[in-house]
This record gives structure tokens, C-alpha cells and sequence, in this order.
């Protein structure tokens, strides 16, 4: 319990995190190279201060911004459909990076560059954990049957998709919305859960901290992104002994995860499990 | 140029002055032609000539420029890409495209999720029991086409994994799951060996012989006039030649297509 109370925050930033990590794994699965879902994280930590200062029920917080942000995020969608790649990876960041200077001069409303503080906290380790399990299960659900299958064709091959009758677009915005839902959702407990929200919860370093989660852990199923969230958001803490060292610990492990594991830790590991059970058919036979 | 007969029987597949154009470059040009229920159709040229542009723009992955297509009497010609395959018609490509990540039972799923297999989107959250039976619905009939190819045993196997003709043949297969009335087939013969070539040909006329259409593009004359029993000719985007196989390969402009000017093509 000691363990547990000491690392309490960390538990909690991790468990945000993972909803974070799996809002740009379930777009990258479809092959849409989106960031936006940092930018709603930002605005739903906003949105979940704000509401929170003014006496909302956290549930009706989480709910409200949830559905808010996957509503705007498929309007989004809807412009930036004929962008790919590279091109549409910009156009996200551009909307992430011009957040915080829009609630920089947010005045009073947003704090300022200061932000808010002196948030409620209205959220707690147990309802986090079992919104993150719901999360995790609304998402396998995508990733099974026919929406996971379309999903793999989509990132793969468009025109094989759509010869299979597989609506590109409509699954497109509907995976921007469904990220940007996921950010909104992770924002909004940010919000509630840590007292202080301010316009850095947008800023490049946090955008790329959260690619790394999806693209270390793996992009293609939501447990890379649990295991990718957990490893990020840990690995500082355990390289903590190397003292100054540990930001180019953590660099250089990476770059070697990505050189070694195009496919993230869960590919390695699937690919491990794999090969072995190869070796004992091949030794049983 | 017209190879038209729709009076009798009733045209599976029409186009009327087929066109698709590429900026300046005129890739098929005004192409009419019919197909009738239950046959199986060639489709030959010269590279470049426009038979894949021409399958693109029956399948509508490509826009056409002018010209109207029927299918079954009904005009698709403005149709959105993805529902080209809830009418009936469903195609390969010129390159493998199966999926690694799946394996041969999922790639053949794909097929099978579009007919009618995409509908439930809230059963997967909510409604198990449904989600349950539309997933045994998709897995049966993918295991229909697999065994159709004569590949069931291999369904967990990755792709990837299988030699070049296997592939083609769970392409086929993944087509095949679509249920389709109307088959395309882009070259599934390509960097084949000649009794992977033999098995497929075999293939294509037993699902003519069940009633689909199928209209092959091959680059192999010899296979194509041997087994099809009517054969379109294009060259330069343009329908040269149509009717029976071998009276459409002595056509002079069909060799000269071909070979060049003065050639003979024994086939």
C-alpha cells in the first residue's frame, strides 16, 4: 500500500496516458497518421478544469467531453480526409501546436500561460482504472471481426479496401473520431485528476512522448499502446540511479526499440511466441 | 468501335462508349461491349494498352471520363467505389494484395465481411449474440471459398508464407467469398508455373460452369483463346477486336497489334 501511495500520481499519469497512447494507436491502425487526439487531450483537460471549477458531476464531465471531442474530431475529419501521410500529420500538429498559444491568451477563462489551478479533484485511482478497462474493451472490439479486418485493409491497400466495399471515408472520419473522443476523455480526467492544467499539456515534447507509446508498444492492437504508455511513462522513473544520464538512456533505448522492433514491443513478443511454438512442432514432428 | 449484342440474351455487364482519361493521356477510348450471364470472357492486349485502366473503371477505382456502365440493365456509372462490390462484382489485381498481418482464413474474410457482414456496428459492442452469428455466418462462407480453391487446409497459415500461385489462388478465393456475379480477374496468371497456370484456368471455368461471369485479362494467348469463349481485344485504349477467340486472333489488326505489321500469330 506504501508502494502504491508513494506512486500514486505516476499510476494515475499512466493510466491516462494509456487512454492517450490508444486514441493514436487506433488512428495509425487505419493507417491515418493523425495527432489531433493531443490537441483534444489539451482542450478536454481544459474542459474537464473548467467544468470541474464550476461544480459539474465528474461523470457528466467525462461523458459530455468525450462525446464533444469525437463530434468535433469527425467534423474534423471531414477536411483533412484527402490529406495522407506525412501532409496530414502536419496539418494535426499545426492543430496542436496552435492551442497553446490560444490559451495563452486566453485570459482569465483559461488562466493565461499560467493555466489553471486549484482544480477539484473529483476523480479518483478506481474510477480511472475502470474507465481505462472500458476503454480497453471498447476498443478490442474494434479490433476484432470485420472492423479490425477493414481497419488492417485500410492502412494496407485503399483500393483493395474499397473493391472489398469497405467505406474508406466514413471509416476514416470515424476513426478521427473516435481518437479525438479518446483524447477528450483523457484530457478531461487530466483536468480532474492532477489540479493544475496548463496550455505546455500540448507541447511538442508531449506530442512526441505519446507517438513514441503508440509506435514503441505497437501500433497494431491496443496493447501496444497499454504496454508502450506503461514503458514511457515508467522508464524515467527506473533509469532515475544514472542520475543527469537518463534522458540519453532513454533516448538511445528508443531509437533501439524502433531499429530492433518496427513492429513495437508486441510484435517482438508476437514474433517470439511464435517462432517458439514453430520450434516445438518442428521438434514434436 | 462496338462489339455490342445486347439484344438476347440479357447483358450482365454493358459499357457504351467507355472512356478514362489520364490529363492528357487517353487510357481507354469509347469502349462498348457486353457480357451475358454464365461466360468467360478474354481480355488481351499489348502493355499499355488499357486493360487494367479499363477493369479499373468497371470496378470504379478509377473515374471515367465518358461512357455509361450497366450492370444487370441498372447504370453504375456514377456509383460510389465501395458499392461496386454489393452489386455483384467483385475482382483481383495485378499484383498480390493479400494482407500479412492476417492470415489466409481472415484475408478470405475480407471478402466475405461485404456481403452483408458490415452492417451491425453497435452488435460488436453490445449485442454478443449477434456479433456471434454474423462472425460464424463470415467465417462459413470464407471456408466455402477457401475449399472451392482447395486450400481449407491451409487457413492458419500466414500468406506470406505460401508460393506466388497459392497466393493468387486465395485471391481468388477471397473474390470468390464476395459471392459475386460478376468476376474480374487482372492477370491472376503472371509469374506462374505452367500447372499453377492449368489449375487456375481450371478454376475459372468451374465457377463459369456454376454461373458466374468471368472476364479474364491474361497476357498468355495461347491459355486465353483456349479456354474463353469470347475475346476482346484493346490497343491503345481502343477495342479492336471482339468474338470468337481464334477468328479474332487472325484479324490483321490484332496481329498488328501483337507481332507488327505483316506478323502471323499461330495460336
Amino acid at each position: 500500500m506504501g508502494y502504491f501511495t508513494q506512486n500514486e500520481v505516476l499510476f494515475q499519469q499512466t493510466l491516462v496516458y494509456m487512454i492517450l497512447a490508444i486514441s493514436i494507436q487506433v488512428v495509425l491502425r487505419c493507417g491515418v497518421v493523425s495527432l489531433a487526439s493531443v490537441g483534444f487531450y489539451t482542450l478536454g483537460s481544459y474542459a474537464g478544469a473548467i467544468l470541474s471549477k464550476h461544480g459539474w458531476p465528474s461523470l457528466v464531465i467525462i461523458v459530455v467531453v468525450t462525446v464533444v471531442s469525437g463530434l468535433v474530431g469527425y467534423g474534423f475529419g471531414r477536411p483533412l480526409a484527402r490529406l495522407r501521410g506525412l501532409y496530414l500529420a502536419m496539418a494535426t500538429l499545426a492543430f496542436d501546436l496552435v492551442l497553446p498559444v490560444l490559451l495563452s491568451n486566453g485570459g482569465s477563462f483559461t488562466g493565461g500561460s499560467l493555466g489553471l489551478y486549484g482544480i477539484p479533484v473529483t476523480v479518483n485511482t478506481g474510477t480511472l482504472l475502470a474507465i481505462v478497462v472500458v476503454v480497453i474493451y471498447a476498443i478490442s472490439q474494434l479490433e476484432r471481426g470485420w472492423m479490425g479486418r477493414a481497419s488492417l485493409a485500410l492502412r494496407s491497400d485503399e483500393d483493395l479496401a474499397r473493391s472489398m466495399g469497405i467505406r474508406v471515408a466514413r471509416e476514416r472520419y470515424l476513426a478521427f473520431a473516435v481518437s479525438a473522443g479518446l483524447g477528450g476523455l483523457a484530457g478531461s480526467l487530466s483536468g480532474m485528476l492532477f489540479r493544475a492544467v496548463s496550455p505546455s499539456t500540448a507541447s511538442f515534447g508531449v506530442i512526441t512522448l505519446v507517438l513514441a507509446m503508440a509506435i514503441i508498444g505497437g501500433r497494431e492492437s491496443w496493447l501496444g499502446a497499454i504496454i508502450g504508455a506503461y514503458l514511457v511513462t515508467w522508464l524515467p522513473v527506473w533509469l532515475g540511479f544514472i542520475g543527469l544520464y537518463q534522458d540519453l538512456f532513454f533516448g538511445l533505448i528508443l531509437v533501439a526499440v524502433m531499429l530492433f522492433f518496427p513492429d513495437g514491443l508486441l510484435g517482438a513478443i508476437q514474433l517470439g511466441v511464435s517462432t517458439l511454438r514453430l520450434r516445438r512442432k518442428q521438434i514434436a514432428t | 468501335m462496338t462489339a455490342t449484342d445486347a439484344a438476347d440474351p440479357p447483358a450482365l455487364l454493358e459499357t457504351k462508349g467507355l472512356s478514362v482519361t489520364f490529363g492528357g493521356v487517353k487510357a481507354v477510348v469509347g469502349v462498348s461491349l457486353c457480357l451475358e450471364p454464365g461466360k468467360l470472357y478474354g481480355l488481351v492486349g499489348p502493355n499499355g494498352s488499357g486493360k487494367t485502366t479499363f477493369l479499373n473503371a468497371l470496378s470504379r477505382l478509377v473515374r471515367t471520363s465518358a461512357g455509361q456502365m450497366l450492370f444487370n440493365g441498372r447504370d453504375y456509372t456514377r456509383i460510389a467505389d465501395t458499392a461496386v462490390a454489393s452489386i455483384g462484382i467483385a475482382r483481383t489485381f495485378q499484383s498480390i494484395r493479400l494482407l500479412s498481418q492476417l492470415n489466409v482464413l481472415e484475408n478470405v474474410q475480407l471478402g466475405a465481411d461485404s456481403v452483408g457482414g458490415r452492417k451491425r456496428t453497435l452488435d460488436w459492442w453490445i449485442g454478443r449474440r449477434a456479433a456471434g452469428r454474423e462472425t460464424r455466418d463470415v467465417a462459413n462462407r470464407a471456408m466455402e471459398a477457401l475449399d472451392r480453391v482447395g486450400l481449407s487446409a491451409l487457413e492458419k497459415r500466414n500468406p506470406a508464407t505460401l508460393s506466388y500461385g497459392l497466393q493468387r489462388r486465395v485471391e481468388v478465393a477471397r473474390a470468390i467469398a464476395m459471392k459475386p456475379r460478376l468476376l474480374l480477374l487482372d492477370e491472376p496468371t503472371a509469374g506462374m508455373r505452367e500447372d499453377e497456370r492449368t489449375e487456375l484456368m481450371e478454376l475459372s471455368q468451374s465457377l463459369v460452369a456454376d454461373g458466374m461471369t468471368v472476364l479474364l485479362v491474361d497476357h498468355n494467348l495461347r491459355m486465353i483463346t483456349s479456354i474463353s469463349e469470347h475475346l476482346f481485344v484493346m490497343h491503345f485504349g481502343n477495342l479492336i477486336a471482339s468474338g470468337n477467340p481464334h477468328d479474332v486472333m487472325r484479324q490483321p489488326d490484332v496481329q498488328v497489334a501483337y507481332i507488327g505489321r505483316g506478323a502471323d500469330v499461330a495460336v
